[in-house]
């Protein structure tokens, strides 16, 4: 008897206590969710950003490894949360947080970013905040998203209606696009190292990285003429010679090398034959003009002109576009800049005489890394510094600050004796008197 | 009636130096400034300086602090088989900025003063390094940086600027200079062929001979009220001649890095 006095008197109390919670919680916040504010981002992020923002590093880290990627962690606290469905949606316009103006408003202004279990982290890929992610969690959305600010809206619902709860908002905002790319681009040639100078009027440029690769080779020849009956005329310039009677021979001007037979010529790489753009003229290459099918060579009567070359003056590079975004593993320096200066940079860790195409991209405040400036090319030579000319003029200084060599010379070391021998004589005549 | 006895006395010395004729209005200008100046504070209150002879009341003077610029062109080429410094940077002026700290330990009567002083400045020169080939400049900077610094004695010879009208003084400086050098390869330090690196301490011996003009004459006033109120003294413009040979005292394993230059600055005594 005594004992279950007992255990109905802890019931009582537990039932109690339990009351007491749950009206507090309903008069604080009804039936809801509310955002903490200890907001979480990924490991490695640059600390000086926002958290509630997204930038295109955030975007693309850890590629298709989900492990890797950017996660926005909410903390989040529930009042009256049982039998309901925790939504998420995010937006552009403050109708997201109510179902019937959700529906309004569209699909391009609000779109849903989570539905399930309340969680007290929710863990939501940066990637798929964005707009017009939908469920597709591959960088792909990195390079469509641009610039702007939406909102998250946290909601409880049951079945598919939120229209009693509270509804919780977190301001955010992206910005995966880069500044403009630089212009006036020159490259000058140091030692195992290229020095690049460039303008910028983007006034979001902040800092500027330079990305160099190996060139393409230069001045590769054009393609031969198409086999004729009668024989073309030769082409000109760095076109291909046009095809002798029965088969042209490929041109191999400017460094190309001969096709035969009529064959298409080098291609811009002096490889293949002809494969690169079909008429030996890269898509990104001023070549191939010069040696094109229209100055290749006048034709016989039935053939063709020869197909294009690259000029010694084109620069290209197998996978650094002007215009694109270039990717971080080509990054050969780093310089910074201010808004809308020019500026200059070093590539550097390059091998002397390889020649190197490169090009300079800006980044603004977040890190977004701009399209690529147009390409130059040039080959890093050896350089003879002053400190290396002093030496080979017969200097023996240097070797550090506490580099003491030699002895004075004699007669510096004699006044110097004879100075202090001075100094002490008048000491000892000062204590005499 | 001190300051007119005083004045009258300076005018006196003009004369019997048989300047001539054109220089004496200028001379007499002068002394008017001098002497219009000399019947001037001992006390400063928020109307500014007033009362007595401000020669007499001058607050105490133990330090020279200078502001220096100049031409610099290291002697970089002396005791080399050939002349890389002049090849790569040229014959342009490189040129210093500099301070210097006196202490002015002793008065030497009818003379000035006299004391040790430390300086220190830098000074750097570059341009893009030759190509290794002989085919021209490269793209590529390489630059010569210099931090010399000296110790001198220096005698200032502030007694015609203290007692006439005549607002100049002369100087000399004698001691030891040492010089932190690098030679910078793009942003790197350099390295010879052989791997030693580009940078160094050379020393030798300094010294400067000039000639300082006292600016209070201008601002009589105002100089009195500076005194009164922050202990500076005088102020001066100068230019000097200086030499350093920094060349280890004739040591050849020494980059001399030493210059044989004029220098301008202006200076204060506190």
């Amino acid at each position: 008897m005594a004992s279950s006095r007992v255990w109905s008197s802890v019931l009582m109390l537990a039932l109690g206590v339990s009351m007491v919670a749950s009206a507090q919680a309903q008069t604080l916040g009804g039936i809801g969710v509310t955002v903490g504010t200890n907001l979480q981002r990924r490991e490695g992020r640059d600390q000086g950003l926002k958290l509630e923002s997204i930038t295109y590093a955030d975007c693309i880290a850890g590629g298709a490894d989900p492990a890797q990627w950017d996660y926005l962690e909410v903390p989040l606290t529930y009042s009256q949360s049982q039998g309901r469905k925790l939504q998420v949606w995010a937006g552009t316009d403050a109708r997201c947080a109510d179902d019937a103006d959700r529906a309004i408003a569209g699909e391009g202004i609000c779109w849903q970013v989570f539905t399930g279990d309340p969680v007290r982290e929710l863990r939501l890929p940066v990637r798929r905040l964005l707009p017009g992610a939908g469920d597709a969690t591959t960088p792909a959305i990195c390079e469509t998203a641009q610039q702007d600010q939406l909102t998250l809206f946290f909601m409880l619902v049951r079945g598919t209606s939120s229209d009693d709860t509270t509804v919780a908002q977190l301001e955010m905002d992206y910005d995966l696009i880069g500044p403009s790319a630089p212009t006036g681009v020159a490259v000058n040639a140091g030692e195992e190292r290229l020095t690049l100078k460039w303008s910028s009027s983007d006034d979001e440029s902040d800092r500027y990285e330079v990305f160099c690769e190996e060139a393409l080779a230069p001045g590769t020849g054009g393609s031969g003429g198409s086999p004729t009956s009668t024989g073309g005329t030769a082409g000109t310039d760095s076109g291909g010679t046009a095809g002798t009677d029965g088969g042209g021979t490929a041109g191999a001007s400017d460094g190309g090398t001969a096709a035969t037979a009529g064959a298409s010529g080098g291609n811009e790489a002096g490889g293949g034959a002809g494969t690169d753009s079909g008429a030996g003229a890269d898509s990104q290459a001023a070549a191939g003009t010069s040696g094109g099918g229209t100055s290749g060579g006048t034709a016989g009567s039935t053939a063709s002109g020869g197909s294009g070359g690259r000029s010694n003056n084109a620069c290209g590079a197998a996978t650094l576009r002007p215009g694109q975004r270039p990717p971080a593993a080509l990054r050969r320096g780093r310089t910074s800049g201010g808004p809308g200066q020019g500026s200059t940079g070093s590539a550097t860790g390059l091998k002397n005489f390889v020649r190197y195409a490169c090009g300079v991209a800006a980044l603004d405040e977040s890190s977004n890394v701009g399209p690529l400036s147009e390409l130059r090319c040039e080959t890093p030579i050896e350089v003879t510094d002053y400190f290396e000319a002093y030496r080979r003029a017969g200097g023996t200084a240097g070797g550090g600050y506490c580099s003491f060599g030699q002895q004075p010379s004699g007669s510096w070391s004699l006044l110097g004796v004879a100075g202090l021998a001075l100094a002490a004589r008048r000491i000892r005549r000062g204590r005499s008197l | 009636m001190a300051q007119r006895r005083r004045s009258r006395r300076a005018l006196a010395a003009l004369r019997a130096a048989d300047l001539p004729r054109l220089c004496i209005p200028l001379l007499a200008g002068i002394a008017l400034v001098a002497s219009t100046g000399l019947a001037q504070a001992q006390g400063v209150d928020e109307f500014g300086a007033y009362g007595g002879d401000s020669r007499d009341a001058d607050s105490p003077q133990d330090m020279a602090f200078e502001v220096r610029f100049g031409r610099y062109v290291p002697d970089a080429d002396r005791g080399l088989s050939g002349t890389p410094f002049r090849d790569i940077f040229g014959d342009k002026n490189r040129y210093f900025g500099g301070i210097e700290l006196d202490w002015q330990a002793l008065r030497i009567p009818f003379l000035g003063t006299f004391g040790p002083g430390f300086g220190i400045g830098y000074t750097k020169t570059g341009a893009a390094a030759p190509r290794a080939d002989g085919e021209g400049r490269s793209g590529q900077t390489t630059s010569l940086e210099i931090v010399p610094m000296y110790v001198v004695a220096v005698l200032r010879a502030d007694y015609l600027a203290r007692e006439t009208v005549i607002p100049l003084v002369p100087y000399a400086k004698l001691g030891v200079g040492l010089a932190f050098w690098r030679v910078n390869d793009a942003d790197e330090t350099a390295r010879a062929d052989d791997g030693v690196v580009g940078r160094g301490i050379s020393y030798g011996p300094q010294f400067a001979l000039g000639g300082m003009l006292l600016l209070d004459f201008l601002e009589p006033e105002q100089a009195r009220t500076t005194d009164a109120t922050l202990g500076l003294n005088h102020s001066y413009v100068f230019g000097e001649w200086y030499v350093s040979r920094l060349d280890g005292f004739g040591a050849d394993d020494k980059l001399d890095v030493g210059t044989n230059t004029w220098m301008l600055g202006l200076a204060f005594e506190l």
